[in-house]
């Protein structure tokens, strides 16, 4: 099973969110997502809600750059995520990004609240020359499921949860199920709310593509410490890698 | 055969209407924003209880306890056709009833209330809590707590306390400990009595209460609406009733139902989606609450203290003060989301009755059937009267939910006999 980590741009600080991003040890992390700060990250938890209000506060596109190519660098694709509330509030968004350098865009919330709005961005991130990834969850209904299943061809993000770093009980096994009727074949990362490497090990039992990691490593990039940022980066692969 | 009732109707399994939605249902959200009220969800109700909230599966074994439990207090319901009330209004097809009215308690709260209060009893929990404005939910509570040997503690809305007497006494009689909102047992009680020791009390604020109650005690904390966990349980009521009309070789064109919530109304006609048929659904409410109509679908709080998380659904907005119509059950502010989105994408009709007409509804349904009914069924059955005495309508099946009893509203006919 392969690992995708998340980061807010911007948070703690540019400068040493890339001096993280190059501690990570080569061949350990598959993706990056790079979340754009948002005013309203809607459907993430305290945790990560907090690195946008921090990393709003004197954000500049400017060194988004410098940071994709760092991530690139340590991992094979990298990812931006942000908002449909945001995005259509910024002109020329999608074309910006890719120059940047970004391989793809993941919108946490056009599957749900902008539903209608779909095939326009999919389309537009396309023309951009992105890779448009899914974001679905457990309140997405079937019917959707296969209209995704169908209409686009990249990896799958699927949220275990409704929010991130929130737990809520769910049963593993009816994931597994779920996954394996909707997506036969396809590439799925499950992500939101996996907190520590015994959940990352129970989660990949379901032998899906990845797993994606946001709250439980910002608590590191808190502390400061890339000592135990990397160990803890070694301890979520090892508890996976077995799969 | 025009009652059919028999122990193998009640389902073993509940219908989760979520993976069936055209569109992906908007998710809760937290209210706040550097505290997440749904984490907060974790330690005031059972966790099973959040585990279904959120989950994707179409269906959810019913325990063998809670499915012994609804056997006990009178499921499966009756479904019964409405001969003299088709003569009455010289209908030309057929109507029949569902009647929610005939259980324990008076109405379908207790589908919902006996699995809630089974869930907490688990955990090893000894005493749940609820807010009740009317006393239907609060007196489903107090039956399933004392069924499952606990404590309950409900605050009630204290207008309601004292206009209601019978209610705090059917409460008692199920070992319900009734405490009218605001009170003094919780600080918000105390700060509002502070300003002004004769409030009335609102729903919001019994809410409000009964969570600071159960936080600070570390008990669990009912839901008596709204939530899709909630919807969930009461698809018991459709289930059945899609049995009981296939014994009977009918199949509904049109099912009618009020909604205050969105309990009684989903729980009864999300089943019915599974098959695929176009059939009519029309969700009636109060014209003196017209969420539907005169609402806005947005995120908004299911509380008026905003403690609970938001929801996406048709409201008037978490501080809207209805007008006090008879049917308490319906003055609530917003509608369960799964329902709001079938509304919005033109799936579920919805139909808007003043009190008067229901109040005719009800003598009408009283005098033909000798049913009387709820007054938030009231609306249902205005509705349908309205729907059957239409010419375009001749000919159908329909299907009506009486979700409760109305013997405890007889005032509502004060004056009026
Ligand atoms: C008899 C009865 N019917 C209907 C309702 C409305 O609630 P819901 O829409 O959740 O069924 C209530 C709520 O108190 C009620 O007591």
């Amino acid at each position: 099973m392969k690992l995708v980590l998340y980061f807010t741009l911007g948070y703690p600080s540019s400068h040493s969110l890339m001096e993280f991003l190059e501690t990570i040890p080569p061949g350990a992390v598959e993706y990056i997502e790079l979340g754009f700060p948002s005013t309203d990250p809607k459907y993430d938890g305290p945790t990560i809600r907090r690195t946008h209000r921090h990393a709003l506060q004197g954000f500049s596109e400017q060194s988004v750059s410098e940071t994709v190519k760092c991530a690139r660098g340590v991992c094979r694709k990298v990812y931006a995520l942000r908002y449909y509330s945001d995005i259509e509030k910024d002109e020329g968004f999608l074309e910006r990004i890719t120059n940047i350098g970004f391989d793809g865009i993941i919108i946490p919330d056009v599957l749900t609240d902008y539903f209608h709005d779909r095939s326009g961005i999919i389309n537009r991130v396309r023309e951009a020359g992105l890779e448009f990834i899914p974001f679905v969850n457990p309140s997405t209904p079937d019917i959707v499921l296969g209209e995704i299943m169908s209409t686009t061809d990249s990896w799958i993000y699927y949220g275990l949860l409704p929010s991130t770093g929130i737990m809520v009980p769910y049963d593993l096994s009816s994931v597994r199920y779920r996954l394996r009727n909707a997506f036969p074949g396809r590439r799925i990362v499950l992500g939101f709310g996996i907190r520590s490497p015994d959940e990352a090990a129970r989660v990949s039992s379901t032998g899906q593509f990845g797993i994606a990691i946001g709250t439980m490593l910002i608590e590191h990039l808190d502390s400061g410490s890339s000592r135990e940022f990397v160990t803890s980066i070694l301890r979520l692969k090892e508890a996976i890698s077995s799969v | 055969m025009l009652n059919v009732q028999s122990e193998e109707i009640v389902p073993r399994r509940w219908y989760n209407v979520v993976s069936d939605l055209p569109e992906p249902l908007p998710p809760p959200r937290s209210s706040d924003r550097d505290h997440s009220s749904i984490e907060l969800l974790n330690s005031i109700i059972p966790r099973e209880m959040l585990r279904q909230e959120f989950t994707f599966n179409r269906y959810e074994t019913i325990p063998e306890e809670v499915r012994v439990q609804y056997l006990q207090i009178g499921r499966p319901t009756p479904l019964i056709r409405a001969l003299n009330l088709e003569k009455f209004l010289g209908y030309r097809g057929k109507i029949f009833y569902k009647l929610e009215g005939a259980t324990a308690t008076g109405s379908h709260k207790i589908n919902t209330a006996i699995p809630q209060a089974y869930y907490a009893a688990q955990e090893g929990i000894e005493e749940i809590v609820t807010e009740t404005g009317a006393g239907q939910w609060g007196s489903a509570t107090a039956l399933a707590g004392s069924i499952n040997n606990m404590k309950t503690t409900v605050f009630m809305v204290k207008i309601s306390y004292e206009q209601k007497p019978a209610r705090r006494t059917v409460m008692s009689l199920y070992n319900g400990r009734v405490i009218p909102s605001p009170s003094s047992e919780t600080e918000f009680g105390r700060n509002i009595l502070k300003e002004n020791p004769s409030h009335p009390g609102s729903l919001g604020i019994a809410i409000s209460e009964a969570v600071e109650y159960t936080i600070a005690n570390g008990l669990r904390y009912m839901l008596g609406s709204v939530m899709n966990s909630v919807l969930t349980h009461q698809s018991i009521i459709g289930q059945e009733a899609i049995s009981q009309l296939d014994i009977l070789g009918e199949s509904p064109d049109t099912l009618i139902g009020c909604v205050g919530g969105g309990s009684n109304f989903g729980g009864f006609v999300f089943p019915f989606l599974q098959s695929g048929r176009p059939i009519e659904l029309i969700a009636s409410t109060a014209r003196e609450v017209p969420k539907f109509s005169k609402g806005s679908y947005e995120y908004d709080a299911i509380d008026s203290a905003g403690i609970l998380p938001m929801l996406r659904m048709y409201t008037l907005g978490s501080k809207f003060v209805p007008e006090k119509i008879y049917a308490g059950g319906l003055r609530y502010h917003g509608a369960a989301p799964s329902l709001s989105l079938l509304v919005r994408s033109g799936r579920v009709n919805t139909d808007e009755v003043p009190e008067d007409e229901v109040i005719q509804a009800l003598k009408i349904f009283a005098s033909t059937q000798g049913i009387i009914a709820a007054p938030e069924s009231g609306h249902a059955i205005a509705s349908l009267i309205r729907y059957a005495r239409n010419r375009d309508n001749q000919g159908k099946t329909i299907v009506l939910n009486v979700s409760g009893h109305g013997y405890l509203d007889l005032k509502i006919f004060e004056g009026r006999e």
